[in-house]
């Protein structure tokens, strides 16, 4: 399990990266992550909610109500340019933290 | 049964969302966010098999704790919870002064259309307090009863206000102004109408109604607020602060009675005033400005100017110069008209009786002149005293004057 701060840390570029593959809306994009990290980030579902609206302010994503085939009324949201340039740079950092780490990691040897 | 634990679900949810609609920094369209999403939720954990009732606390459990969720819309927010923050303190004091000018409205309406009967002035002065204070007592319930429904779901009225903000507030200022228009046309129309004599009481009735009012709305805000801001009032406030409303009430009242009786005694401003029966003179000068002229000489030709009553208590002649200057501005202004016009027509009738005396001297009828000129030099005499107006006591010198 993520620490709370990872989880808020990585929640941006997971938004941006799950929306570069397509519209969706805030329970599907739950879904995704916690299949994608197999359980090991659990976001508390409230709290997605106010940085999506965020990342609406800044201009990274735009949303629409739309009507599900259920009937169901939906927020859905979708990756703005401004957004796929923000991911390049998120993807750029975390490669370079990932790219650190890995490199301590294989100087430690009996780290598990 | 099915139906039931549907409806049961539907309900919860209803009920939920009822709680998250009332968080401050969510608007309406957050709250049915999040609702799409408990209901996706639930739906997904009851294809897992769970009950209705495990569903919904667990999506609901999922969601995070309500003040850690709204605290981060707040964040997001912030704008537009400080807007809607100040769109209802707007609206507070706008309710409030349009309410308070309503009625004062109310109080100068009651007492002035109450002054066509023959009533008391202290009769017109508490029927302008009991109008005041009805017109607030039911903009308190009212205000209580808007509050109560705004609560649960957001006020359609208020959000609509809030999104056109220019326009509501155009709006507004056209009413508080309106309103501020009719309480300053019904104070004067009060000051003009009514009975000069009465004048004073009933403003003084009024000024203290308005007074004991301001008492009390200051302790009904106290309690409005401590409801708004959702704090537990606690069970035995409202019947202490009812006690010391009552209490308030009747000490204010006790206050404006004693002020009553100590005023009833004073100057010819209050009591009954200009009631009992006119003066000789007044009734001259009454039958004069009917244009019963002979009637109103006759009736002048028979006045004992010895007597010290010329005016009956409360004619607008009858006041001291001294009484008359620490009138209310408006009553002074009413008074001072009146006191003008009689004395005009006073003037008039003087000039008459002065042409009397000249028919009767070029008639060769000395006595008759003596008669009517002696009759005219004692009325201005009895005018020209220290204890009357400067205006009348300047009438009364002509009047000797003319009589030489």
């Amino acid at each position: 399990m993520a620490s709370k701060e990872l989880v808020a840390a990585s929640t941006q570029p997971l938004v941006l990266a799950l929306l570069s593959e397509g519209e969706s809306y805030g329970y599907a994009l739950i879904q995704r992550v916690r299949a994608l990290s197999a359980g090991h980030l659990q976001w508390t579902d409230g709290m997605l909610y106010p940085v999506l609206h965020r990342m609406e302010e800044d201009g990274l994503i735009e949303s629409e109500w739309k009507e599900a085939e259920t009937g169901r009324r939906r927020k859905y949201y979708r990756i703005r340019e401004e957004g796929q340039r923000a991911l390049r740079v998120e993807k750029r950092q975390w490669e370079a933290v990932d790219k650190t780490l890995q490199t301590l990691w294989r100087t430690i040897p009996n780290l598990t | 049964m099915a139906n039931d634990s549907k409806s049961d679900l539907s309900a919860q949810i209803a009920a939920w969302r009822e709680r998250v609609g009332a968080a401050e920094a969510l608007d309406a369209k957050d709250a049915a966010e999040l609702e799409a999403h408990l209901r996706d939720q639930i739906h997904a954990l009851k294809g897992k098999g769970l009950s209705d009732e495990d569903a919904f606390y667990s999506a609901v459990g999922r969601l995070g704790s309500p003040g850690e969720v709204e605290g981060e819309f707040r964040k997001v927010n912030a704008g537009a919870v400080w807007r809607r923050r100040a769109v209802w303190m707007v609206a507070g004091i706008v309710l409030f002064d349009a309410a308070w000018q309503a009625a004062s409205i109310a109080a100068r309406l009651a007492a002035l259309v109450a002054s066509s009967m023959p009533w008391s002035a202290y009769t017109l002065g508490w029927l302008g307090v009991t109008a005041r204070w009805l017109v607030l007592a039911g903009a308190w319930v009212g205000v209580v009863r808007l509050v109560r429904n705004a609560a649960g779901s957001s006020p359609g009225l208020m959000a609509r206000c809030a999104r056109r903000p220019v326009l509501a507030g155009i709006a507004l200022l056209i009413l508080l102004w309106g309103l501020h228009l009719a309480d300053s046309a019904a104070a004067t129309a009060l000051a003009r109408l009514i009975p000069p004599t009465h004048l004073g009481m009933v403003f003084a009735l009024d000024l203290w109604g308005k007074a004991a009012a301001s008492v009390l709305a200051a302790v009904a805000l106290v309690v409005a607020l401590m409801r708004l801001s959702g704090r537990p009032v606690r069970r035995h406030l409202p019947r202490a602060s009812s006690i010391a409303l009552l209490a308030a009430a009747g000490g204010l009242w006790l206050c404006g009675c004693g002020k009553h009786d100590s005023a009833q005694p004073q100057g010819p401003s209050v009591g009954g005033g200009g009631s009992g029966s006119p003066t000789a003179l007044e009734t001259s000068l009454t039958l004069w400005t009917a244009g019963n002229q002979e009637a109103a000489l006759e009736k002048f030709l028979a006045v004992d100017f010895s007597k010290t009553r010329l005016f009956s208590t409360g004619a607008p002649l009858a006041y001291s110069e001294t009484d008359f200057v620490q009138l209310p501005e408006a009553a002074r202004a009413k008074v001072g008209e009146l006191a003008l016009k009689d004395l005009s027509t006073l003037k008039a009738l003087a000039r008459a009786v002065a042409d009397k005396a000249k028919a009767a001297a070029s008639a060769g009828d000395a006595a008759k002149a003596e008669r009517w000129l002696g009759q005219l030099k004692r009325c201005g005499e009895a005018l020209d005293q220290p204890s009357r107006l400067k205006i009348a006591q300047l009438v009364g010198k002509a009047l000797v004057k003319l009589a030489r």
